[in-house]
C-alpha cells in the first residue's frame, strides 16, 4: 500500500488528495495541516468577516469528504522537518510519519515588514489577515469604535476594508505606492477602485508608509513616512506574501523565490512534489519563472501533482495570473499583462463606473481589466490562453463586447463538440 | 453522458430557450410569475452571427467539461462535478466572486442577477429533459450523446 | 401628402397581465407588426401591418396574443361590403392589378360538402381495416386495353410506363423559388417515406434533390425554367403545365429579389431577373402541338416515364381532355378554381375556372363514353381539404388527388394569403435565408407524413364502410355518392344520385 503524505490543506493540497484518491483506491494518504480547521475557501475569509456567509458554508469540501475519501488529515500540526532520505517528516510533537510520495503545498506566510516599535506575536492588536483563525480573532476584537488602520491597499489589504466596514469607526488604508492594487493595476483603474471604496468613508494614504507604531503590547497608533501620525487600536498587516519555503530550503530541495519545481511538479528531489502558492513557475506569457498566489493555479497543479504522484504523466500548463474581485459591489476582472507600461497597445473603453481594458501585442491579447463588465470574461481569458491571432477572428474584440461568436464558424463547432477543459 | 448541442442552421434566435430556462430555475415555475416576480438570469447565451453574407444565431450553454476550468477556479468549493458528471454550481456556497466567470472559455457562466450567486445550466438534471430542449420550436437544440453528437457535427 | 384610406383588417390584443417583454414576438415578425418600447418597457403592435399568419400567437411563450378581424365597421351593405370598399381604396391609391394568394376564397357552392357516401348495412357486409387487408394502391399511367399471355402464363403484352402510388394522394406542383428550399425537402423527404411523390413545380430541380428523383414528378411549364435531359430523366413521371386552377389563362412571374443563387441556378436564369413564365407555351397552339411536346419528353426519356397534362378546371375540359389523352398524355391533371398559388390577380383567382368536382365528373364521364377512359389516369387537384374529400373525388372518378394548400397548413402555413409578399413567417413561401430557416425539414416532414398517414387510415375506414377492400373498386364508383342541396343539373354533371333515390 503506497503512503502519500501531502503538507497543506488547502486548493492544492486538497485536491492533489482528491486527485490521488481518485486514481488509486487503496493507497493510504494523510495530509498535515498547521491551521486550526479543514479546508476552507481562503479568500472567503472577508466574507465571514462581514458575515456575508454562514461559518459552514466558508468549508472548501463538505464534512464527508475526507471521511468518504478515506483522506486522514493531522490538523494544528506544524512539519518540524522533512528527511529526505529516510523519506520521513517530523512533526512537531516529535512523530515521525514516513510517506513514499510526499507534496509540499505549504502556501504563503504574510511578510511583516521592519517597522520600528513593531512586535507583530507580542502585540495583541496587531493582526494579518491570510487565514480562518485571523479573520476569527479580527472579528472578535473589534468593536463599533474600532480605529482600523491597515498596512497595504493590496488585494489583502483593501478586502480586510470591506470585511471591516461598517463594524468599525474608521478604517484608513496605507501604502507606499500612488495607487490601490498596485502590483495588479494601472493608475487609470486602481483610481476607479478607490473612489469606489472612498463612498464608504474608508480612507486612504497613499505614498507613504508606517514608519514607526507607537505603543507597547497594545498599538496605539502608527507614524507616516509623511510626518503624520495616526490613532489606531487595531492594526492589519498586509503588505504582501512570501511563499513558505523554509521547510523544503531546509530539506535540501532546491528554492529560488518559491520552491522550483519541472512541469510535472516535482522538485529537485524524487518524490518529493509541490504545488500552489510555495512554488514558482513558469508564466505563460513570460515564460519566467514566477510565484503565483493564485487559487485556480494552486488547485490546478495540486490535480496536476496528484496525477503525476500516481504515475500518471501530465504536464501542468503554464500559469497566467488572474483575478476577479469585488468591492463594495464593484466588480474587477483581469488577467495577463495589464500594466501600461509594459509593451503592447491598450484599447480602453469606459463609461461611468465602468471600463474595458484590452492589451494588445503583436496580434496576441496579452492581458485584459475589466471592471463592472463581467460577462463572457472567459473568452478573452482564453483568448490569451490560447495565444489565438486576434486577425483570425470574426471581429476586431475591441469594437464591441465579445461574445463566442468571435470565433469562425469551423472554430465554433471544434470548441463545443471537442473541447474538454485543462489544468 | 448527454449534452446540449445548438445547431446553427436551425437556430432562430427567438430566445425561447433562455425564456424556459428562466422558467425551469425559478421558484413558482410558471412563465409569466418567473419573469414579473422573480429575478433569474438564464443559463443560456444566445449570439448572432450578424455579417452581410448571413444572419445567424445560437444558443450556447455550460458543455460540461471533461476537465472544467471552473471547478478549479471556485474558491468557495461551490461548483462540483456530480456523479454523473454534470457539472453544477451550489448556489448556497456559491458567493458570486466570478472566478468561473474569468476562466470559461465559453462565457458560459453567467453573474447571476442577485449579484451574489452565478446561474449556469445543469442541463435541468432535476427535472428531466433540459426546459430549453423541450421547448425549442425549430428543434435547433438537442439533448444528444457524444457519440450521436460526432454524428451530426 | 400623407391621406391614406387603408385601414387595418386585423387588431392585435395583448393581455398585459400576460406579457412579460420576452420579445419573442418582435423578434419573429417579418412584418414589423411588434416593437419594444424601451422608454415605458412595454410591447407595441402596429395593427396596420398585420396579416394574422400567428406566428406570433403560436411562438409567445405566455399566450398572451390575440389577433381578431379589426373591429372598424364600413357603412356597408350587401353590395358594397367593406371588402369591395377596400380594394377600391387599395386600387385608387396604387393604379395596380389586386394581387391574392393561396385559393379562391368566395362563397361558391363547395360540392365535396354536398356529396355523401354510403355505407354498407345488413348485405354486402362492411369492412374493418384494422382485421382485413384494404389496398390503397394505385397505378399512374396508361393502361393497355387487355393483356396478352403466352401458354405459360407470361405475359407478352408490352406495359406502358405507369407509376405507383401507395396513397392516392400526391403533392402539387409548388416551384422552388414560389416556396422554400426547406419546405421542398420537407415534401420530398415525405413523400420519399410515404410512397408518394411531390412535384418540382415549374423552377426546375435543385441538383442536391435528385436524391429524391425516384419520388419527385418534374414539370415542364411554359417558361421551361429549369428543364433539361438529366433533369426530365431523374424524376419518376413528367408534368407538362398548361394551366393552373388558381389563374386559368395567365402564366406566373417569380420576382427577381425571389431569384437567389439557388434559385437562379436551378432555374438556370441570372441572378435578381424576372421569372416570367408566359400565358401560353409558345410551342403549343393545338393539340397536335402537345402531342409533339409530349412525344419528345418521351425520346427524351426513352418511353420510360409517363408524361401528364395539367390544365386548369374550365368551361370545356371534358373536350380538351379528350384531346389530351389523344395527344399521348398518360395523366391527365385537373386544377379546380380553388386550387392555391402564391400570387394571382384577384379578379382571375376569383371568377376564372369552374369548380374540380364538376370538371371532373364531367371529364370522367366524357373519357368513357369516348371509350378512352383506360388511356390515361386521371388526377384532380384544386383544394381537396380532407380524407373524404379523396374518397369522394375517386368515388366520381379519380385515379388520385394533389393536394397542394393541405400540405402546406401542414408545414405550418396559417392561410394568411400573403404569400406574395416574399415574407412568409413560417418559412415557407420564403427565399430569406432567416425565415427559412423557420421550418426545419427534420420536424416538419414528419407533420406530413403523420398528415398523409392520418388520411390513410381515414381512406380505408369510409372503403371499408362502403363494404369495398381496394381504392381501384371505388374509382368511377358514382353510386357510392349521393347529393344534397343540389339541382338537378348540378346532379346530372356530377352523375350522382339525390339522397333518398
Amino acid at each position: 500500500m503506497k503512503r502519500y503524505l501531502i503538507i497543506g490543506n488547502s486548493a492544492a493540497g486538497v485536491n492533489a488528495a482528491a486527485t490521488i484518491r481518485a486514481n488509486d483506491k487503496t493507497c493510504s494518504i494523510k495530509i498535515i495541516s498547521s491551521e486550526t480547521f479543514n479546508s476552507y475557501g481562503r479568500p472567503l475569509i472577508s466574507y465571514y468577516l462581514n458575515g456575508k456567509i454562514k461559518p459552514e458554508n466558508i468549508y472548501y469540501r463538505d464534512e464527508n469528504f475526507y471521511k468518504s475519501s478515506n483522506i486522514e488529515v493531522l490538523l494544528n500540526t506544524k512539519v518540524e522537518k522533512i528527511d529526505t532520505i529516510k523519506k520521513e517528516i517530523i512533526v512537531d510533537l516529535g512523530e515521525k510519519i514516513g510517506y513514499d510520495k510526499l507534496l509540499i503545498a505549504t502556501g504563503s506566510n504574510p511578510f511583516i515588514p521592519p517597522i520600528k516599535n513593531l512586535n507583530f506575536n507580542r502585540q495583541k492588536n496587531v493582526f494579518t489577515f491570510l487565514t480562518y483563525n485571523d479573520s476569527i480573532k479580527l472579528k472578535e476584537k473589534i468593536t463599533k469604535n474600532s480605529k482600523v488602520v491597515i498596512a497595504g491597499a493590496g488585494l489583502i489589504g483593501l478586502k480586510a476594508a470591506e470585511g471591516l466596514f461598517g463594524q468599525v469607526a474608521s478604517i484608513t488604508v496605507i501604502d507606499l505606492a500612488d495607487r490601490v492594487m498596485a502590483s495588479v493595476l494601472d493608475k487609470s483603474e486602481a483610481d476607479i477602485i478607490q473612489a469606489h471604496i472612498e463612498q464608504r468613508f474608508i480612507s486612504f494614504k497613499l505614498q507613504t508608509s508606517i514608519c514607526e507604531v507607537q505603543g507597547g503590547s497594545n498599538v496605539s497608533g502608527v507614524s507616516l513616512s509623511n510626518g503624520e501620525t495616526l490613532k489606531c487600536d487595531i492594526l492589519i498587516i498586509a503588505v504582501g506574501v512570501r511563499p513558505n519555503i523554509a521547510l523544503a530550503k531546509e530539506a535540501g530541495i532546491k528554492t529560488l523565490k518559491g520552491i522550483v519545481v519541472d512541469e510535472y511538479m516535482q522538485t529537485s528531489i524524487k518524490d518529493i512534489y509541490a504545488a500552489g502558492d510555495c512554488v514558482e513557475f513558469s508564466d505563460l506569457l513570460s515564460d519566467e519563472s514566477k510565484v503565483f498566489a493564485l487559487w485556480s493555479n494552486a488547485s490546478s497543479q495540486g490535480e496536476v501533482a496528484g496525477l503525476n504522484m500516481t504515475k500518471i504523466k501530465t504536464k501542468a500548463p503554464k500559469a497566467l495570473a488572474m483575478n476577479s474581485i469585488s468591492f463594495f459591489g464593484l466588480q474587477l476582472i483581469s488577467a495577463g499583462i495589464i500594466s501600461n507600461s509594459k509593451s503592447g497597445n491598450n484599447f480602453i473603453c469606459s463609461v461611468k463606473n465602468k471600463l474595458r481594458k484590452l492589451n494588445i501585442f503583436n496580434d496576441n491579447l496579452i492581458g485584459f481589466v475589466l471592471i463592472n463588465d463581467n460577462q463572457r470574461a472567459g473568452i478573452y481569458t482564453s483568448l490569451i490562453s490560447d495565444k489565438t491571432k486576434l486577425s483570425t477572428l470574426s471581429y476586431d474584440i475591441t469594437s464591441r463586447d465579445i461574445g463566442f461568436n468571435v470565433y469562425s464558424k469551423d472554430e465554433r463547432t471544434r470548441k463545443i463538440w471537442d473541447y474538454k477543459g485543462g489544468y | 453522458m448527454r449534452k446540449i448541442y445548438a445547431f446553427e442552421s436551425k437556430c432562430l434566435g427567438c430566445g425561447l430557450c433562455e425564456i424556459y430556462c428562466r422558467t425551469a430555475h425559478s421558484r413558482s415555475k410558471d412563465i409569466v410569475k418567473t419573469h414579473k416576480r422573480e429575478s433569474i438570469t438564464s443559463a443560456i447565451v444566445v449570439e448572432e452571427i450578424l455579417s452581410s453574407s448571413t444572419i445567424s444565431y445560437f444558443a450556447l450553454q455550460c458543455r460540461h467539461c471533461e476537465n472544467p476550468k471552473c471547478i478549479k477556479a471556485c474558491i468557495s468549493g461551490a461548483m462540483y462535478k456530480d456523479d454523473n458528471g454534470v457539472v453544477r454550481n451550489n448556489k448556497e456556497k456559491c458567493v458570486g466572486c466570478l472566478s468561473c466567470v474569468l476562466v470559461c472559455p465559453f462565457g458560459a457562466i453567467k453573474k447571476n442577477d442577485d449579484g451574489k450567486t452565478v446561474s449556469k445550466c445543469d442541463l435541468c438534471v432535476d427535472s428531466g429533459e433540459p426546459f430549453c430542449i423541450k421547448n425549442c420550436p425549430n428543434a435547433a437544440i438537442k439533448f444528444l450523446s457524444e457519440d450521436e453528437a460526432r454524428v451530426l457535427k | 401628402m400623407s391621406l391614406n384610406f387603408n385601414t387595418p383588417d386585423f387588431e392585435v390584443i395583448r393581455e398585459e397581465s400576460r406579457c412579460i417583454q420576452c420579445k419573442v414576438c418582435v423578434h419573429q415578425c417579418a412584418n414589423t407588426v411588434h416593437s419594444y418600447d424601451e422608454e415605458d418597457n412595454v410591447v407595441c403592435a402596429d395593427d396596420t401591418k398585420c396579416v394574422n399568419c400567428h406566428r406570433c400567437v403560436t411562438l409567445c411563450p405566455t399566450k398572451a396574443l390575440i389577433i381578431r378581424r379589426h373591429p372598424l365597421e364600413f357603412r356597408e351593405n350587401s353590395n358594397w361590403c367593406g371588402k369591395a370598399i377596400k380594394e377600391i381604396y387599395k386600387q385608387s391609391q396604387t393604379g395596380g392589378v389586386l394581387l391574392s394568394s393561396m385559393g379562391n376564397p368566395e362563397p361558391f357552392t363547395i360540392y365535396w360538402d354536398r356529396i355523401l357516401l354510403n355505407a354498407s348495412q345488413v348485405t354486402n357486409p362492411s369492412i374493418d381495416p384494422l382485421r382485413e387487408p384494404m389496398e390503397t394502391k394505385v397505378m399512374i399511367g396508361r393502361k393497355p386495353e387487355k393483356l396478352e399471355f403466352d401458354s405459360d402464363g407470361k405475359l407478352l403484352t408490352k406495359m406502358p410506363p405507369n407509376i405507383e402510388l401507395k396513397i392516392p394522394v400526391m403533392f402539387s406542383a409548388m416551384s422552388y423559388g414560389s416556396i422554400s428550399r426547406n419546405a421542398h425537402e420537407s415534401l420530398a423527404r415525405a413523400a420519399e417515406e410515404l410512397g408518394i411523390f411531390y412535384n418540382t413545380g415549374e423552377g426546375g430541380l435543385n441538383r442536391e434533390f435528385y436524391k429524391y428523383g425516384k419520388n419527385t414528378i418534374v414539370q415542364v411549364a411554359s417558361g421551361r425554367f429549369g428543364v433539361h435531359k438529366e433533369y426530365l430523366n431523374t424524376g419518376a413521371a413528367i408534368e407538362i403545365k398548361i394551366g393552373q386552377g388558381a389563374k386559368p389563362g395567365i402564366g406566373g412571374h417569380l420576382p427577381g429579389k425571389k431569384v437567389g443563387e439557388d434559385v437562379s441556378a436551378t432555374r438556370m436564369i441570372p441572378v435578381g431577373s424576372d421569372a416570367i413564365s408566359p400565358a401560353p407555351h409558345h410551342d403549343i397552339y393545338s393539340i397536335e402541338d402537345l402531342r409533339q411536346l409530349i412525344f419528345s419528353l418521351k425520346e427524351v426519356t426513352g418511353y420510360k416515364k409517363p408524361v401528364f397534362v395539367k390544365i386548369a378546371a374550365v368551361h370545356n375540359s371534358a373536350a380538351i381532355a379528350s384531346g389530351i389523352v389523344r395527344a399521348g398524355a398518360d395523366a391527365i391533371v385537373v386544377d379546380g378554381f380553388r386550387g392555391g398559388t402564391g400570387a394571382a390577380p384577384t379578379r382571375i383567382r376569383n371568377n376564372v375556372g369552374i369548380p374540380i368536382e364538376l370538371a371532373l365528373a364531367a371529364i370522367d364521364q366524357r373519357l368513357r363514353e369516348e371509350g378512352i377512359r383506360n388511356y390515361c389516369s386521371l388526377i384532380v387537384a384544386g383544394s381537396i381539404r380532407n380524407s373524404s374529400d379523396v374518397v369522394k373525388a375517386i368515388a366520381l372518378g379519380a385515379d388520385a388527388v394533389y393536394i397542394g394548400s393541405a400540405a402546406v397548413i401542414a408545414l405550418g402555413c396559417h392561410m394568411c394569403h400573403s404569400c406574395s409578399t416574399g415574407k412568409c413567417n413560417w418559412g415557407i413561401a420564403t427565399q430569406y435565408p432567416e425565415l427559412v430557416k423557420r421550418l426545419n425539414p427534420d420536424v416538419m416532414y414528419k407533420r406530413l407524413v403523420n398528415l398523409i398517414s392520418a388520411w390513410n387510415h381515414e381512406i380505408q375506414e369510409l372503403l371499408g364502410g362502403m363494404g369495398i377492400n381496394a381504392i381501384e373498386s371505388l374509382r368511377g364508383n358514382r353510386l357510392m355518392l349521393r347529393g344534397v342541396d343540389l339541382n338537378e343539373k348540378e346532379l346530372e354533371i356530377l352523375g350522382i344520385k339525390y339522397a333518398g333515390e
